[in-house]
């Protein structure tokens, strides 16, 4: 298994078991799931009114939003040099998948290693409102996030 | 070549001896408490294992699941009910799901209504299990292609 493997297996139980369930309840994986002619290594479907016992389930049952919302990663390391276009192609892909789940909002991650400055840059200003990004560089164990409210957020629960 | 899974799930066979219990516990509670104040050990003695034997049998009957596998087909038993069988080939996508008790179920979309394999309750490694799940279907595709 190699490194980017081994951090997709690490955010998929993050948000599964971990701190992604404070957030949504992230109730279904898939890996290697097509959106179109992208695939993305890991898929994670949930909604924001998590699931509980008696008073955490009452709790949860009037005060939070009850939303569809989806968690993509993609190795980025794998693929061509990370640029605008096709980090685009990405968030298009993964704004495709929502709009027919009709869910409200996405954390795309991108799992790679000494991303360049011209990557970082199209990372720090995604700046979809909806779509929140963010690139884990696998080398300096940093996380890059777009200047977004969901990306912010996202930068919280994806430390490896 | 064919494995097997079919673990004692605890908290199963736990609730179906507490379901054994309870209801000779019922019984004895109405009975004339002349009649069992001055054997209350041995009834207490009896009740434990009535609902030892009981719950054992109910265990069995509802509960208790086996899923055996191969390279092409699975199978899957729960109580003593007909075990349902599938080919791997059948499914085109696999996903692992987590219900609200923290349990994990593979489950195996195809054209129908897609399928679950308890791991949790089968004491297997959920993540483990769906890439194997994964690689047997892919193969299944492949080979039949």
């Amino acid at each position: 298994m190699d490194a980017a493997e081994r951090a997709l297996a690490a955010l998929e139980k993050e948000m599964m078991k971990g701190r992604g369930r404070w957030v949504a309840d992230f109730n279904e994986s898939f890996r290697a799931y097509r959106v179109g002619d992208v695939t993305f290594d890991l898929f994670i479907s949930g909604n924001t009114r998590t699931k509980g016992f008696l008073l955490s389930r009452l709790f949860s049952f009037f005060l939070n939003p009850n939303y569809e919302v989806g968690f993509f990663a993609i190795d980025a390391h794998d693929r061509d040099e990370l640029n605008a276009r096709r980090l685009r192609r990405w968030i298009l892909a993964a704004k495709s998948h929502m709009a027919k789940s009709e869910m409200r909002w996405a954390w795309l991650v991108l799992v790679g290693q000494s991303p360049s400055d011209s990557a970082k840059k199209c990372v720090r200003e995604a700046t979809d409102k909806n779509v929140g990004i963010a690139y884990l560089d696998l080398d300096s164990r940093q996380v890059i996030s777009a200047d977004t409210f969901l990306g912010r957020q996202l930068k919280k629960y994806i430390k490896l | 070549m064919e494995k097997t899974r079919s673990p004692i799930q605890i908290y199963y066979l736990f609730k179906s001896f507490m379901i054994m219990f309870v209801i000779q516990a019922l019984i004895v509670m109405f009975m004339p408490a002349g009649l069992i104040g001055p054997i209350w050990y041995q009834v207490l003695a009896v009740n434990l294992t009535v609902a030892a034997v009981l719950g054992w049998y109910l265990y069995k009957q509802w509960y208790h699941m086996e899923f055996s596998y191969s390279d092409s087909r699975f199978q899957l038993k729960k109580g003593k009910g007909t075990p349902a069988s599938y080919e791997w080939s059948e499914f085109s996508q696999v996903s692992l799901a987590r219900n609200e008790y923290g349990e994990f179920k593979v489950r195996l979309h195809g054209s129908g209504e897609p399928l679950e394999i308890p791991v949790s309750k089968l004491k297997l490694d959920p993540f483990e299990f769906r890439f194997h799940a994964m690689d047997l279907i892919s193969r299944e595709k492949s080979s039949s292609a």
